[in-house]
């Protein structure tokens, strides 16, 4: 009897499979990342219009809002994978947290200090202990936690499932954060872009955050994907596959 | 007020631009490092040297 072929679904979560896809991946990502930022600082610079109220210096949001949606995405992301790494005991999305982290530890201050130098000149003050600022600098603060503590840990099967528990505790941060505006009355402001209301922007203001985000969102795919490749070379060091990539 | 703006605006993306390359330049030395531990770990133990 003859079988068809199949695709397996699951031939990707092996580093062997995952360490040549990735790396075919990378140029591809980068590259869009590259065009999509372009084209966003394009529309953010050069179309959109000054703003009635704060005048030039809102054009920091092209980089802000971009960086703290990306920050909240890959916690999110990580605690998928987390739940991977604690239930089936998967390799790769132990190595998928690692290679996220440090990229969603910078999307994570790159949405403080551009919010900080934001708010001197339209709040004042370049921090308040509002509680969308406080939850976003818990969430840079669950991402150095998780950093230093997987490599604090020397048994790295041991230090993968303890990083996933903490991501798992800290992911309850991340709706936090988003309805922080809501729950809470704070300084910052409420949400310019919702899914079920009207976006309270022009719209070629709204084009350009939005064309920054993808960009933010290819960079983020790339440098992940760039840096797991590093980790499965470090761990997988002693398999043979590895030895004959560099033979 | 423009100027100050534009300012603000220079520090805000100019710091990104930095933070953005020295990420990148890390990532490159990160997989120069893995590449050279594999290579010289294979070496020790083609010289019989390793375990």
């Amino acid at each position: 009897m003859m079988t068809r072929p199949r695709m397996n679904a699951f031939r990707f979560a092996a580093p062997q499979t995952f360490y040549p896809l990735a790396g075919r991946l990378v140029p591809w990502f980068a590259a869009l990342a590259a065009a999509l930022a372009a084209a966003g600082l394009y529309v953010g610079f050069g179309i959109a219009p000054e703003d009635f109220q704060q005048g030039e210096v809102y054009r920091i949001i092209f980089i802000h809002v971009p960086s703290a949606w990306m920050a909240m995405f890959t916690y999110l992301v990580m605690a998928g994978y987390a739940v991977l790494t604690l239930g089936f005991r998967t390799r790769l999305s132990a190595m998928m947290c690692r290679a996220l982290a440090p990229t969603g530890a910078l999307m994570a201050a790159i949405s403080l200090w551009t919010g900080a130098i934001w708010g001197r000149p339209t709040w004042g003050t370049y921090w308040v202990w509002d509680a969308r600022l406080t939850s976003t600098l818990i969430l840079l603060f669950l991402y150095i936690g998780y950093i230093a503590l997987v490599a604090a840990i020397e048994d790295e099967q041991r230090a993968d499932r303890a990083g996933a528990l903490l991501l798992l505790v800290g992911v309850v941060n991340v709706p936090i954060i988003y309805f922080s505006v809501k729950w809470w009355n704070t300084l910052h402001q409420g949400a310019s872009v919702s899914l079920t209301a009207a976006p309270k922007m022009a719209a070629t203001m709204l084009t350009g955050m939005l064309l920054m985000s993808l960009a933010a969102w290819m960079y983020t795919i790339a440098a992940s994907l760039h840096r797991v490749q590093s980790i499965i070379l470090e761990r997988e060091r002693h398999a043979r596959w590895v030895r004959q990539l560099f033979a | 007020m423009t100027d100050l703006h534009w300012t603000f605006i220079g520090a805000a993306y100019g710091l990104t631009a930095v933070a953005l390359v020295v990420e990148i330049v890390a990532l490159m030395q990160r997989r120069r490092r893995a590449i050279a531990r594999v290579r010289r770990e294979r070496e020790f133990d083609e010289d019989g040297l390793g375990v």
